[in-house]
């Protein structure tokens, strides 16, 4: 009888253990502290961005989105009853400090097909994957005949975006002053006429007072 | 000689006592009270008490929103203000998030934010404002009455 009483006890002893052991290991995962060290912050990507005057985040999302809407208001684009069809070409950065316009006109390329206003055709850049995708498909012997993508079959762009971004820069003892201007201009590929276009300008000033 | 010195310290430290009384004055100065048209279409991240949001205008073309709100520096000093339109579908669903934008505002300067629409999509929008030196807290504003500006027009 004294034999049983203690199983039965030792029993309870070890569903206690296994028990209290699995709720740690539960209560160690969702209410787990965030690992935090030195001064990091999560910040506000949308944020007006003035550490130094060089070109920043602002300038990028401000330009992208003063051209978008622009262009969103050209006849060229919503006249038509079909989605006009646009590649980007270069923009090219005439100021005296690095820019990555790729990332301006990727910003533009976004915004304006998000509205559902444009299509956009596959830019010079990107045509290398493009037609090493299209040659994999129909060369390789891979793939399915039924599935694979037709060579010869890409659409041409009705409009070329094209533009450039330059800079005044001006400097005192004081002060140092840069002035951004940013061009973008839509051309229709067909008969090379300018139908939009649009500038941005932006100063920035810093004082050392 | 005595005196004289007794009747300039009195004056400064009555000058004083006004400058601190004006100083406390303009810290208690009323908010601006919008109108019922303005306060539902402008979100202000604190209260500005120097830059005012004036009339806005509202109308659709070519299937998309496009809006022009004024906003008015009626001090003599440039004022800064950031901003951002937030656009809201039919659904009352908020479409991508703009980004806030700088501007520069010159002593008596009146200013019009046109914008439009980032898609037919957007049925709505709240213009979003924050003048970082001369806001009040909100909760410090409520039931102050003051002269409505502007107004919505459709």
């Amino acid at each position: 009888m004294l034999r049983k009483n203690n199983r039965v006890l030792g029993r309870v002893v070890l569903l206690a253990t296994v028990t209290v052991l699995a709720g740690c290991a539960t209560s160690s995962g969702p209410s787990s502290p965030p690992l935090v060290g030195g001064n990091v912050q999560y910040g506000d990507a949308k944020a007006v961005e003035t550490v130094t005057n060089t070109f920043g985040s602002t300038d990028l999302q401000m330009i992208a989105e003063s051209m978008t809407r622009s262009m969103l208001q050209s006849p060229a684009l919503t006249a038509g009853k079909r989605r006009p069809l646009i590649t980007v070409n270069e923009v090219k950065n005439k100021t005296s400090e690095y820019i990555d316009t790729r990332a301006i006109t990727d910003s533009i390329l976004t915004q304006l097909t998000k509205s559902g206003l444009v299509r956009f055709a596959v830019d010079t850049a990107d045509m290398q994957d493009q037609t090493e995708e299209l040659a994999r498909q129909n060369q390789s012997g891979l793939y399915k005949k039924s599935s694979s993508k037709k060579m010869g079959k890409m659409e041409g762009a009705d409009f070329r975006l094209v533009g450039s971004i330059s800079s005044i820069v001006k400097r005192t003892q004081d002060i140092h002053d840069v002035y951004y201007k940013f061009s973008l201009r839509l051309t229709e590929i067909e008969s090379g006429v300018v139908e939009w276009a649009d500038e941005k300008e932006i100063r920035k000033t810093t004082s050392a007072r | 000689m005595g005196k004289q010195s007794y009747s300039k310290c009195s004056t400064i430290v009555m000058a004083g006592s006004m400058a601190v009384l004006l100083l406390g004055l303009t810290a208690c100065q009323p908010p601006p009270q919008r109108s019922a048209a303005i306060a539902s279409k402008v979100e202000e991240l604190g209260v500005m008490l120097d830059v005012q949001p004036g009339e806005i205008r509202v109308v659709r073309r070519n299937n998309l929103l496009h809006v022009q709100a004024e906003v008015i520096n009626p001090t003599t000093q440039d004022q800064t203000l950031s901003y951002r339109f937030r656009w809201v579908d039919a659904a009352g669903f908020v479409l991508d998030e703009e980004a806030w934008k700088p501007l520069l505002l010159h002593g008596r300067q009146r200013q019009f934010l046109r914008t439009v629409a980032p898609s037919p999509k957007a049925e709505d929008f709240r213009l979003e404002m924050h003048s970082p030196n001369n806001a009040v807290p909100v909760d410090l504003s409520a039931n102050q009455p003051r002269q409505p500006w502007g107004d919505v027009v459709k």
